[in-house]
């Protein structure tokens, strides 16, 4: 890319209740080097506040890129990207304004605890941005609270000694406390037991229906993706395929599973009784939902 | 006839109590288990169950401390036999990034025979008939780090079949995949069953049980159930007390047919299950 290419986005005009907003995103990893590897192609896409945005594609397709341009981990290196009405295209933004509005979860996060108490490791962010001592146990006391721990029992714990599920509750206090507008979060679930994985999901739609914060999650499970987000972002060779709500989206069993993704068991179900007329209403998703809906045609049917 | 016997199999973790004084904390607890050869036995508990501690006492990598764990007719408590038994169980753990000990594939797989002192020219041998198994013989000369997760378990397999083990233990190997990368694994995992190879597979994936001969369920270091998959995936109140759960296919055949619809319990395809509730619903 040449410097004459690079366009300026001093006119561009962000959609009023977008929350992230990126514009002809574009991401070459070592460029100019016989490893050059274009890993993000052309990417819109508007992800409007209070939404619980799904990322999917399989390994290598750049979902993890486009995150990481989210909190400016990842430098713009062409194309336009605005975060909560801050431009992060620019060649300085201000990283601290932008990193204290948004949250990010990484793969694995308990393995980034290092503190000797949990009430230290939840306080390091907070530290870093300047909140006062005593304000920031109150604030690491709300977001332990809030992912579910009982903050006067584990506050003085070495976060290496708890579980699985608590460790990766701990991290994500730590995010938290920061009381974050937009958390990003990279397979949440991974590697937790099925216990795990409801509580963290619960307390994710909990963060999102009640509090509005804007979630994006990446995922590799269908049905967790189905189960909870209002919109699925497919992310394939760098761009973005399909951008539909999970219903919609499901319904392209064959392309689904030409990209080597699954179809969610409940929406392979729906999507065969649709094949033979019988309608079930978009917003059944989960088992029991789904059984209820069936109950309601079969009461239809025998009238 | 049975490759391993666990007989009233306690073992407990050094921990500390509160006061600082030294106390013990359960990894398991009383367990008796049989494995027969040639099976494919799934092992599922929450975090802390005390999966991979049995896993680990079925290879003398953890030594009861009472009872008595037998491969092939060897305790693993006499330190002679250890080699012996580590050459019949091979181990897969979860994150192929720790697993790894050289820079080339078809070294990294030469990594357990040259360790027994096997042949040079039958390490070769060995190695490219692992590699073959799992289908990755054409990256035997690749760097571990370019593969992929899925690829890179799949080298860890290999490296335990280079040992010819009778027993393949895979914990939690599984976990940190992509889907493409489960199923490659599974795939293999199945395929050496197929050949003989008897599988202990440990896995919070439930749809991976499915497939199983039979299933142990655990709970605070204890064997609560064995069963086969149907039989368990019947016991909602046994899942529930250890957070387990069916996969949703199965959890809605089953209230489905407790509703008088017309159809197999234990549907776990979810299109077909769909075409018979059709069918139940036209009538």
């Amino acid at each position: 890319m040449s410097k004459s290419e690079k366009v300026t986005y001093s006119s561009v005009t962000v959609p009023e209740n977008a929350a992230i907003f990126a514009q002809n995103l574009d991401f070459t990893y070592n460029p100019k080097s016989p490893f050059a590897k274009r890993a993000l192609k052309d990417v819109t896409v508007t992800v409007n506040k209070g939404e619980f945005v799904a990322i999917v594609g399989h390994t290598g397709s750049g979902k993890t890129t486009f995150v990481q341009h989210l909190n400016a981990l990842i430098r713009v290196q062409k194309g336009y990207l605005n975060v909560l009405g801050q431009d992060i295209s620019i060649k300085k933004p201000d990283l601290k304004a932008l990193r204290q509005k948004i949250g990010m979860v990484f793969q694995y996060p308990e393995y980034q605890l290092f503190a000797d108490t949990v009430l230290a490791d939840v306080c390091f962010g907070l530290k870093n941005f300047g909140v006062d001592k005593d304000k920031r146990e109150q604030m690491a006391k709300d977001a332990l609270e809030l992912v579910g721990l009982e903050f006067d029992k584990i506050k003085e714990k070495s976060p290496f000694d708890l579980s699985g599920g608590e460790k990766r509750r701990v991290a994500l206090a730590g995010v938290l406390a920061m009381k974050p507008q937009i958390l990003v979060m990279d397979e949440p679930t991974a590697g937790l037991d099925p216990r795990g994985k409801t509580e963290i999901l619960t307390l994710v739609k909990k963060l999102n229906r009640e509090n509005g914060v804007t979630v994006i999650m990446v995922s590799h499970d269908m049905n967790e993706v189905y189960e909870n987000a209002d919109r699925v972002l497919v992310f394939g060779d760098g761009a973005i395929v399909y951008d539909r709500t999970p219903r919609e989206l499901f319904k392209l069993e064959k392309e689904i599973e030409a990209m080597n993704l699954e179809v969610p068991s409940m929406a392979a179900f729906c999507n065969e009784l649709e094949r033979r007329g019988f309608v079930i209403d978009e917003n059944c998703k989960t088992v029991d939902e789904v059984f209820a809906a069936v109950m309601a045609l079969k009461e239809a049917s025998d009238v | 006839m049975e490759i391993i016997r666990l007989d009233n199999v306690s073992y407990y973790y050094k921990a500390y109590n509160d006061d600082g004084t030294v106390g013990s904390a359960v990894g398991v607890e009383g367990v008796t288990l049989s494995i027969e050869e040639g099976s494919f036995v799934a092992l599922v508990g929450h975090n802390g169950c005390g999966k991979s501690t049995l896993a680990k006492l079925m290879n003398g990598l953890l030594i009861p401390k009472s009872g008595t764990v037998t491969v092939n007719g060897l305790n693993t408590a006499d330190r002679d036999n250890i080699f012996e038994i580590r050459k019949n169980v091979g181990m897969v753990f979860q994150n192929p990034d720790n697993q790894m000990v050289a820079s080339i594939v078809e070294e990294d797989v030469a990594f357990g025979p040259e360790n027994l002192g096997v042949p040079q020219p039958e390490i070769v041998e060995r190695v490219y008939e692992a590699l073959e198994q799992v289908g990755m013989a054409e990256y035997a000369k690749s760097s571990p780090h370019r593969l992929s997760g899925g690829q890179k378990q799949r080298i860890a397999i290999a490296g335990a079949l280079a040992i010819r083990p009778r027993v393949l233990v895979l914990d939690e190997s599984t976990a940190m995949l992509d889907p493409l990368g489960r199923r490659e694994v599974l795939d293999v995992a199945h395929k050496l069953n197929v050949g003989g190879m008897t599988v202990v597979l440990i896995t919070h994936f439930m749809e991976e049980v499915l497939d199983c001969d039979s299933v142990v369920v655990m709970d605070n270091g204890h064997v609560v159930r064995v069963g086969t998959p149907g039989e368990i995936f019947e016991d909602s109140s046994l899942l529930g007390n250890v957070g387990l759960k069916a996969p949703r296919t199965i959890a809605l055949a089953q209230k489905l047919a407790d509703a008088g619809f017309d159809v197999p319990r234990d549907q776990r395809d979810a299109g077909k299950l769909g075409g018979d509730v059709c069918q139940s619903l036209k009538k």
